[in-house]
């Protein structure tokens, strides 16, 4: 990676780890956060056991 | 910042840019409890893609989030050769591109063993189970590993059934 190695290079592991953590977003912020990705891991979750049940179905035949 | 990973779904769907989810929300789609606030894709980073996440990302403001202060994904990098990863902040969102999942590989060999979903009515690809696992142990950082033997375990209990 050229311009954004050299610049994600030229942080400390502490300035990463702070920008991982993503505390710029208010207590509420975080909430609703969570919110969104508990409906997207639901969608994944009745979508991965859906094929799943398909793999079995198809194995069974 | 509002976040919504529906938004952030459906503009990577949008722009035609295949990609496979993989990282924290993979993890918990197979069951790991710990939950991750960043949308973490593996795609092919060639500068068409980049031009075509530029168009269809513009209006959530994408920036790039490693870079202090924060710089605009709209004008950099100029030069769209080469570039491996993006770490991005959207108004809807973390969103990192990632090109090589590490200790699996690029985008084509994440895509041979991903499975097909559908997410919000996208029809996308989730890193597999075993390639996951694969990536957590390779990474080795502390909270890696956590996931890695979390999912480890919920592979055992799946090949039980």
């Amino acid at each position: 990676m050229k311009i954004l190695s050299s610049d994600v290079l030229l942080l400390s592991p502490e300035q990463i780890n702070l920008i991982e953590l993503n505390l710029e977003l208010s207590p509420e912020e975080r909430i609703q956060q969570l919110q969104s990705a508990v409906d997207l891991i639901e969608e994944l979750r009745a979508s991965l056991k859906e094929s799943d049940e398909n793999r079995l179905q198809n194995s069974d035949k | 910042m509002k976040t919504d990973f529906k938004i952030l779904i459906n503009k990577l769907t949008e722009s035609k840019v295949d990609f496979v989810l993989i990282g924290g929300l993979a993890a918990s789609a197979y069951g790991s409890t710990y939950v991750t606030h960043d949308l973490d894709v593996c795609a092919v980073l060639t500068p068409e893609n980049i031009e075509k996440l530029r168009v269809t990302l513009e209006d959530i403001h994408p920036q790039h989030r490693m870079m202090i202060p924060k710089k605009s994904f709209m004008e950099i990098p100029e030069n769209l050769n080469g570039i491996n990863n993006l770490y991005l902040s959207t108004d809807a969102g973390v969103l990192d591109l990632i090109s090589t999942v590490v200790g699996v590989g690029d985008f084509t060999e994440v895509s041979k063993l991903a499975i097909e979903v559908s997410i919000f009515g996208n029809k996308c690809k989730i890193i597999s189970l075993d390639d996951l696992i694969k990536c957590k142990r390779t990474l080795k950082r502390p909270k890696d590993l956590l996931v890695a033997t979390e999912l480890e375990a919920i592979r055992q209990k799946n090949e039980g059934k």
